[in-house]
């Protein structure tokens, strides 16, 4: 049969963001495709040497507008390790609870993305409508909604009182009554599993080889979260991590759905458990040394490598996003899928093209 | 599986009324920790350009006068910044050792007027 190549993006109307594929069809069936990454890379990496390592707490922030205050986080982990800098164990779990909340908010955001592009518009907009109320709680906060210029070498800018605490705890209710009451069309409406039960599967074996991450690899039942290696406050509370194994868009949305409950419940143990004290450590001296930080972000792992050479700046920062690493993954799902699915099949990765470019 | 799971949520929204705010009828109060902008006490700064220096965007600019008799507050210096630039990061803030330098909740009002 002959073939047709159709450039798809970087302007499309289901990507919130520019990546460019060239899907090989036959007929209306993909049998190739191949991206092309590159068009808003902002050369985050290199301004390493340009702002001192201080400073770079808030270019880290800026790689990705969702998952800002992981990145952020990972950065300041990397430069804490290099220096040997005890982080105060409050500002562990006022770092714990901020992660969460980020995933919180990017988990429902992809949910209403998702909603979005099977054509479900109310849905969308209830999912987006309290991911509002996640970010209200951010402002309160840190004073941000998307970016949160909280975190810093040596533990967080800002304190949370116990007043806004319970605030917060009786929030995360509210929220998750709301979201149970709509999460369950996700799961139960018949239109939603049309489009997605069976549609782009990715086996355990495929997530594994391809180095998939994330609700990714969960959703095709490797159990791999990063947050079990305990870093920040995670080794004090309890959870288990979340994962299906059928492999298919609907086993990926029930990830995030679950996981989304999931980090509702560590939020409220962060309340719980949090001890008082101090949320700051001060810094003294300049980093000098190497360091591999690897964290759990919403879409995955994200693995950041500093090097430093005992100077305000450092030599080097490298950072692997998680959309970069199911990339591959995401190629091998569009393989044999309808062209009418490769809007649902690029959403499914949850993909962050900001981050992955930097 | 079913057709109708929407239908709850449907319907509460039907009698919930908007669900979002009647901006400008109900203006939205920032949170007492909202980074809105930053605001310089000319009365306090002495000018040291530490905030010029530390700022990441490079977003302020002070200038010291050379004349050490200058005493009021318009000679002894000049702080600017371009709001523009600034990403209301806060750092200024912290760095200011004179406390000089406040984050005001208030976003800075939007350009109506092209003022190059
Ligand atoms: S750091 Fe404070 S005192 Fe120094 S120039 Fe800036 S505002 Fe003025
Ligand atoms: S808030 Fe940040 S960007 Fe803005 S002037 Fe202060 S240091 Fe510069």
């Amino acid at each position: 049969m002959s073939r047709t190549v159709i450039p798809f993006g970087p302007q499309h109307p289901v990507l919130p963001e520019p990546i460019h594929l060239d899907l090989v069809l036959e007929d209306e069936k993909v049998v190739e495709a191949i991206p092309r990454i590159g068009y808003v890379h902002r050369g985050l990496e290199l301004l390493v040497q340009k702002k001192d390592f201080k400073q770079y707490v808030f270019v880290a922030e800026r790689i990705c507008g969702i998952c800002s205050f992981m990145h952020g986080m990972g950065y300041c982990c990397a430069i804490e390790n290099i220096m040997d800098i005890k982080v105060p164990e409050r500002a562990d779990f006022l770092r714990t609870l901020w992660s969460e909340l980020s995933r919180m908010h990017s988990h429902m955001l992809w949910l209403g993305l998702w909603a979005d592009a099977f054509g479900f518009e109310s849905l969308f907009m209830h999912s987006w409508r309290l991911r509002e109320k996640i970010l209200d709680i951010f402002e309160q906060t840190t004073g941000g909604r998307v970016i949160f210029s909280v975190c810093e070498i040596g533990g967080v800018k800002k304190d949370i009182d116990a007043e806004t605490l319970k605030n917060i705890s009786s929030k995360i209710d509210e929220i998750k009554k709301d979201a149970l009451e709509f999460s369950k069309v996700f799961y139960k409406d018949k239109t939603v599993a049309v489009r997605t039960v069976d549609v782009g599967i990715l086996t355990k074996e495929q997530a594994f080889a391809l180095g998939a991450v994330g609700p990714m690899a969960r959703g095709s039942g490797l159990s791999q979260d990063l947050r079990s290696t305990g870093y920040a406050a995670y080794g004090q509370v309890d959870f288990e991590p979340i994962f299906e194994t059928d492999g298919d868009c609907y086993a990926r949305t029930a990830v995030r759905i679950r996981e989304f409950f999931q980090s509702a419940d560590i939020i409220k143990q962060c309340i719980g458990k949090m001890p008082e004290g101090e949320i700051r450590q001060k810094v003294t001296g300049k980093p000098n040394g190497e360091y591999f930080m690897r964290l759990e972000q919403p879409r995955g792992e994200v693995l950041y490598y500093a090097k430093a050479n005992g100077t305000d700046f450092l030599d080097r920062v490298r950072v692997r996003t998680p959309t970069f690493a199911n990339i591959p993954a995401m190629l091998e799902t569009l393989k044999n899928s309808q062209l009418a699915d490769v809007p649902l099949l690029i959403l499914t990765i949850d993909p962050c093209i900001s981050c992955t470019e930097r | 599986m079913s057709l109708l799971s929407m239908t709850k949520t449907n319907l509460k929204a039907l009698f919930h009324g908007p669900y979002t705010s009647q901006f400008p009828l109900k203006a939205r109060e920032p949170f007492a920790n909202t980074r809105g902008h930053i605001d310089c006490d000319l009365s306090t700064c002495i000018f040291c350009t530490l905030c010029d220096k530390k700022c990441p965007t490079g977003a302020i600019s002070v200038t010291r006068s050379v004349k050490a008799t200058d005493t009021t507050p318009e000679k002894k210096g000049t702080w600017s910044i371009e709001p523009l630039k600034c990403i209301q990061c806060g750092y200024c803030v912290e760095t200011c050792n004179k406390n000089s330098l406040i984050m005001k909740g208030e976003c800075s009002e939007p350009a109506t007027e092209n003022v190059r």
